[in-house]
């Protein structure tokens, strides 16, 4: 292995760029080598251009360079093991990846280049398939990353040290400082350069690169090179080399003492590339899994500005100062722009003051011009009028968004479907449903029983989540609003129509599969959730229905942060009934494959008592309700395990003290119903609240018969207490009180209502109080009916007749 | 170092390790700057080569920005919570840049503009009328009029009206003082002026800022110190420091250390390490607090104890610094030691003494 020396790099430079042979290392997505390439191209044109990727993309390359093909695109990639046995973990795994591409990036500049020369280019890398069996130890491409591999400069101790040496935060903000802000180096000097960058994470990651795939890849590009070298008749165009700067440095070693070619056979498999198009923003996203630099608004505006103006060039050929400082200027006005649209103050001055606090911290950081690091911390000192966490995450979110971009691709025609659309449709047909007819259709569900049935009903609400409207659930079993719990059957109705279709070649590029593009656009529905207690459950119980039980697992925590942070005692109430309800629908979600579901619900559980005893507010009738709620919690089967103990002593407080007499009378109802109080207690209370006033009593009595209904008919003194009330009443207190009254009594079934009026009946020394039930009016006919009679009335009263009334 | 002041202010404390940059230093500097920005961040972040050491454990980002604000024509304001050091850094910008840390403004809800601008020598001002002789200038007045940095401690507690006295310095950089006449009426700023105000925003007994004023300022927010090593290794150097100073030769051992900072961090967080959800006290559990609690068990070990410090001391500290003034602390700090600490007791030693002090928290 070469040594780390200026030495030793030039050397190493010498062999890679020759003659006949110019290997440009690049890092993906960098628009500094992006311009490399195209200087090799101007200086000498090559006879054959390869690019580090998996083979398998070489029929892509004309769609790629397709004059309709607009960046961002990227290139999915995935491995289907054709039978899935459990015992056969030799076998290949079902993987997918993403390949990006911008118009910055080095690769596709490359292959356009060649496309306008007439010069062919291909793909040298092993193929996804390939990868996994060279690196059988990794945790292989789970559908969500990039196949652009550059987690090693992230982790590379060495670069890290350099970085802080040079002012610089972490080896992103390197790199823009060593290649981005200078001009386009000649092919010799950047393969000097570009080899020093990645010495450091080469020698750091010595230990893995066997196991982890890398010397095979190495081995596979190393054999297409040594092919393209040999085809090179004398006198043709150099082979010009386009691959990642990591690998590069082992290319001249893999020439002269060449390796076996890997040969890896991959049996029982589907494999398969398409080209979808592709956003910024999950670009940015990919970059979480190591795979390029982030900001890709950032990188394509200092594209842009330098294609712009190819005349404003430095002494070395390089971009001169100011244009890059334009760069600076016209994305800090994008940023203003954006935050007065959010409603964010942002004068000019201000925004003066940022410029002059980037080009200042530039200076004293040592940088020869802004970073975007360097952009990012003037806005963070200049905007953010307040607290970081308070008032600087919504600043600090438009300016990321503004520095990720909003592009979108446009797929070149003769693309084909987006896998997505194919997947979708083959999980249909595998689910019994008749997609290939446009006739509507109806199913039925038995969610308890069949697990087959489960994964249709995952299916078609992942589906309705993406967008598109394939079917509508016109009945069953609703587990996040917690309805139609009795429900055993989920219905649906469907059809197969061009909108769906439309639907899903949108959501390409949340994935390529159903599960992979439900559990993306979930996690990003779930950032955008709000923080209380009931929309976290809420999210955990959409996870189990979509079927996104990995996911559920990282929803778990949000639900405990967001259970302690519940400041609203029904919201906690909501959220601890909805934990329960999850724990016992075993059958049709699952829930036991969720860890820690039983530790939520404790952790609920806790919270309401917490704010039981805390703050009881609310309207009165919804905390009474769910006081009530709590109750039937305490006695299901999920709320076997928790303490009631420690729930009622929250009641009586409630029912001694709470300031809502509604609330105070759901309460004892509560404790009477359960036989904590016997009916002295009860009677005591119920008189207490008399002597309180009239309005106080009758919201108690509305609150107790919630609770209790019994209470009418059991206790002697409740019935009392109101008879006495409607004996002592005047027609203005009755008119006043008998919507609430009215309410209370409606808890009654018939039955229980004909008993209390036996009981009045014989209260008044009456046989029977008659038909109690009128059909002919509502009750809203009769309230106007006696409103208006009390004010006819009152207006003979006024005149001196009195007397006519009976 | 003089040991006869309790604390002496930066400068004189850290006067060697300017001296030595400042010899170092060959870059360009600010007008009415002792040393070039870059030297003023080494002072603040440390540098080996120089023998400079590391004060302020956080973000070097931070630092750098805040040097950069102070440069321009706005003033820098750093917020965050109690006990994060703002003061602190404060401190360090005024005594690398202007050599001077004194230039002080205490706010408080009896500051008046007197204590900021400028007061009179009544006699003086009786005997000859108003004269340059008869001011008394305030901190605002000397650093104008000196071209060096004024500190203003706690300026959202002092009630808008006259907080706002600064709006019209740091737009127009004049004071004016219309009791004299001819020069003496405007005292303009030298270059080398600017205000370094520090503020808690989410506190009893603060003020909003007015947006006019808000608006001069570039805001800063401290974090508390997110990583655990660096806790430990600051609470450890500050409390040894206090107690060399007090000449106590009693330490913390290192799991003594480690608990304290436990304890600190699953208060001031929310959740332990075991993943166990506590209820958050409303005390401030800053870093600062926990070197105080530290310094304070120890004093308690050394003169009252056996001169060995354990997790019983501390715990009778910790109790006094979580139960302020507010009651439901308390069931929060006795569900914390009942959950968590009765749990850790069972494997752990000094969590065991810990566990023992539990009777006291039934104060």
């Amino acid at each position: 292995m070469t040594t780390l020396t200026v030495a030793g790099m030039r050397s190493l430079a010498g062999r890679l760029v020759t003659d006949d042979l110019v290997v440009v290392g690049v890092r993906h997505h960098s628009p500094a080598c992006a311009r490399v390439v195209m200087r090799v191209f101007a200086e000498r044109t090559p006879s054959v251009v390869l690019v580090e990727g998996p083979r398998s993309f070489d029929p892509l390359v004309p769609l790629l360079t397709h004059p309709q093909a607009r960046m961002p695109l990227a290139v999915y990639a995935y491995v289907d093991p054709l039978k899935v046995d459990d015992e056969e973990r030799n076998g290949p795994r079902r993987q997918a990846a993403y390949y990006p591409f911008a118009d910055y990036s080095p690769e596709l500049v490359a292959l356009r280049l060649a496309a306008e020369h007439g010069v062919p280019a291909r793909f040298c890398d092993l193929d996804l398939v390939e990868h996994d069996l060279a690196g059988p130890n990794l945790p292989g491409h789970d559908g969500r990353g990039s196949l652009l591999d550059e987690g090693h400069y992230a982790h590379s101790q060495g670069l890290a040290a350099l970085a802080a040496r040079l002012g610089c935060r972490d080896a992103e903000d390197l790199w823009e400082l060593l290649f981005e802000t200078a001009g386009p180096l000649e092919a010799r000097e950047h393969a000097a350069r570009v080899c020093a960058y990645a010495a450091p994470a080469r020698e750091d990651s010595r230990d893995t690169i066997d196991t982890d795939g890398t010397t095979a890849r190495e081995a596979e590009m190393a054999h297409h090179v040594r092919a393209a070298l040999a085809a090179r008749a004398p006198g043709d165009g150099p082979v010009l080399v386009v691959v990642g700067a990591f690998h590069a440095l082992a290319l001249p070693d893999l020439l002269t003492d060449p390796p076996p070619r890997p040969s890896l056979e991959a049996r029982d498999v589907r494999t398969g590339e398409a080209l979808i198009r592709y956003t910024f923003d999950r670009m940015d996203r990919l970059h979480g899994y190591g795979a390029g630099m982030t900001s890709p608004g950032w990188y394509q505006r200092l594209w842009d500005r330098d294609r712009q103006a190819p005349e404003a060039r430095g002494p070395n050929g390089g971009a001169a100062e100011p244009s890059r400082v334009s760069v600076v200027v016209d994305t800090l006005m994008d940023i203003v722009v954006a935050l007065r649209q959010a409603e964010h103050e942002a004068p000019v001055p201000q925004t003066t003051a940022a410029l002059e606090h980037a080009l200042r911290l530039a200076a004293l950081r040592g940088h020869s011009t802004p970073l975007r690091s360097d952009l990012l911390d003037a806005v963070t000192a200049t905007m953010v009028r307040g607290d970081m966490d308070v008032d600087g995450t919504r600043t600090l979110d438009v300016v990321r968004k503004v520095l990720t971009g909003t592009a979108m691709g446009v797929v070149p025609p003769g693309a084909g479907r987006p896998p997505l659309v194919d997947d979708a449709l083959d999980r249909a047909r595998a689910a019994g449903l008749d997609v290939d007819t446009a006739k509507r259709s109806r199913i039925s569900l038995d969610l308890y029983r069949k697990a087959k049935h489960r994964q249709t009903s995952r299916l078609l609400h992942g589906l309705v989540l993406l967008g598109a409207p394939l079917g509508v659930r016109t009945g069953g079993p609703d587990f996040v609003a917690g309805t139609k719990l009795g429900r055993l059957q989920e219905r649906w109705e469907y059809s197969w129509n061009p909108a769906v279709e439309g639907a899903l070649v949108e959501a390409a590029l949340y994935g390529s599969t159903v599960p992979e593009a439900v559990a993306a656009k979930f996690d990003e529905a779930l950032t955008q959730a709000g923080p209380g207690a009931d929309q976290a459950t809420a999210g955990l119980a959409r996870a189990l229905v979509l079927g996104l039980h990995e996911h559920a697992v990282a929803v778990v925590p949000r639900v405990r942060g967001a259970l302690v942070g519940e400041p609203v005692f029904t919201d906690a109430v909501t959220a601890a009934v909805r934990l329960a309800l999850l724990v016992e629908s075993r059958e049709p979600l699952e829930a036991m494959r969720v860890e820690g579901l039983d530790d939520l619900l404790a952790a609920a559980y806790r919270r309401v008592v917490y704010l039981g005893h805390e703050s009881l507010t609310g309207e009165p009738p919804d905390v009474v309700g769910a006081l009530v709620r709590v109750r039937e919690l305490l006695v299901s089967q999920a709320g076997s395990a928790l303490d009631a103990e420690l729930f009622w002593p929250v009641v009586v407080a409630a029912a001694q003290g709470h300031d809502s007499p509604q609330v105070r009378g759901g309460a004892s109802g509560l404790l009477f119903s359960a036989g904590r109080w016997d009916d002295a207690a009860l009677g005591a209370a119920l008189r207490g609240m008399l002597a309180g006033g009239a309005a106080h009593a009758v919201d108690f009595v509305v609150g107790l018969l919630t609770t209790a209904r019994e209470a009418v008919w059991q206790i002697p003194a409740v019935l009392e207490v109101l008879d006495g009330f409607l004996v002592g009443w005047s027609e203005e207190d009755f008119l006043g009180f008998l919507p609430s009254l009215r309410l209370a009594f409606a808890e009654l079934t018939p039955r229980e209502t004909d008993q209390v009026a036996g009981q009045v009946a014989v209260r008044h020394g009456v046989s029977s109080l008659g038909p109690l039930v009128r059909r002919d009016v509502s009750a809203r006919q009769v309230q106007a009916n006696l409103e208006l009679s009390l004010a006819v009335r009152c207006l003979l009263v006024r005149d001196g007749l009195g007397g006519w009334v009976a | 170092m003089n040991t006869s002041v309790l604390r002496a202010p930066a400068e004189q404390t850290y006067a060697d390790e300017l001296a030595r940059l400042a010899a170092a230093d060959d870059r360009p500097r600010p007008t009415g700057w002792r040393l070039s920005p870059r030297a003023v961040r080494a002072f603040v972040v440390g540098d080996d080569e120089l023998g400079v050491s590391r004060k302020y454990y956080g973000d070097d980002a931070l630092v750098e920005r805040c040097v950069v604000t102070l440069m321009s024509n706005r003033g820098l304001l750093l917020v965050g919570e109690p006990g994060t050091a703002k003061s602190m850094l404060s401190e360090l910008f005024a005594a690398a840049i202007s050599g001077d840390s004194t230039t002080t403004i205490q706010g408080s809800s009896g500051t008046t503009t007197d204590q900021i601008t400028y007061s009179w020598n009544y006699a003086l001002l009786l005997d000859r009328g108003p004269s340059r002789e008869a001011l008394v200038p305030g901190p605002l007045f000397r650093a104008l009029a000196d071209g060096a940095l004024c500190r203003f401690e706690e300026v959202t507690r002092v009630t808008p009206e006259i907080a706002d006295v600064l709006i019209g310095v740091l737009s127009d950089k004049v004071l004016h003082v219309p009791e004299l006449d001819g020069d003496a009426a405007h005292v303009f700023a030298a270059p080398g002026f600017n205000l370094v105000a520090t503020a808690n925003l989410r506190d009893r007994g603060v003020h909003e800022m007015s947006s006019a004023l808000k608006r001069r300022f570039n805001f800063e927010t401290v974090r508390p110190i997110a990583d655990r090593r660096l806790e430990v290794r600051l609470v450890r150097e500050q409390t040894d420091a206090l107690l060399r100073d007090a000449q106590v030769a009693t330490r913390m051992d290192t799991d003594v250390v480690d608990l304290l900072v436990t304890a600190f961090s699953d208060l001031r967080t929310g959740t332990t390490a075991e993943g166990t959800v506590v209820e958050k006290p409303t005390a401030v559990m800053s870093a600062a607090e926990a070197v105080a609690v530290g310094y304070a068990a120890t004093l308690d070990a050394h003169y009252l104890g056996d001169q060995q410090v354990t997790g019983r001391h501390v715990a009778r500290q910790l109790i006094g610094t979580v139960l302020k003034d507010e009651p439901s602390d308390g069931t929060k700090l006795r569900h914390y030691v009942d959950v968590v600490i009765k749990d850790r007791a069972r494997s752990a030693q000094q969590w065991r003494a810990f566990y023992d002090a539990r009777s006291e928290l039934n104060r």
